[in-house]
């Protein structure tokens, strides 16, 4: 079962603690805001460290499902970093793991289901983030 | 890092499900979406299989030494 959680509740719980989690959070939020800016956004999923205990989060992991229409080509500059993997590291320490419905609903639940686990083969919280 | 059998059964599920989702994605999205959202999904499947080499390169007597 993944919670779904208001942007601001995500604040409130993973991003006041420390200095580290106030920056990812002014991170998280910037692209969650791009990306609600295409108008193609389906879900995005918040997993890895950021939405559990560790004081010290490395960075913030998203997995973001778009429309099946949705195309990358011809998004400007700024919108278009958020899904070129490289650009978003650098200028927002946030991984986007993205791809369009059109895949099917099948290998969405199977890449849920390994960003369910993190790489010491424990269970790891995902949270569905909405505005 | 993988330390038994298990972990590395769990690390090679999970690399299978990558490439599934990469080869589907392939099929479903224009090759430039598709170059652009493979990257972070490659790398995952590129650690994830060093583990699983750098576990499976030594004996098990050598890991639990």
């Amino acid at each position: 079962m993944i919670e779904v959680v208001p942007l601001s509740k995500i604040r409130e719980r993973f991003g006041t603690s420390t200095p580290r989690r106030q920056f990812l959070y002014e991170r998280l939020r910037a692209v969650v805001t791009r990306l609600h800016e295409t108008g193609q956004v389906r879900h995005i999923y918040l997993f890895g460290s950021f939405p559990t205990e560790a004081a010290l989060p490395n960075d913030v992991d998203l997995f973001v499902v778009m429309a099946a229409g949705f195309h990358t080509t011809g998004l400007p500059d700024e919108l278009l970093a958020v899904f070129v993997h490289d650009s978003c590291r650098i200028r927002y320490n946030v991984d986007v793991f993205w791809v369009t419905e059109s895949i099917g609903a099948e290998h969405i639940a199977d890449a849920l289901a390994v960003f369910s686990r993190d790489r010491q083969f424990r269970s790891q919280p995902i949270v569905e983030v909405i505005l | 890092m993988i330390a038994n059998d298990d972990e590395l059964h769990q690390a090679e599920t999970a690399v299978q499900k990558l490439w599934r989702f990469l080869e589907q994605a392939r099929q479903t999205h224009a090759r430039t979406d598709y170059e652009r959202l493979a990257a972070p999904y490659l790398l995952q499947i590129q650690d994830r299989q060093q583990e699983i080499l750098a576990y499976l390169s030594t004996r098990p007597e050598v890991l639990r030494a």
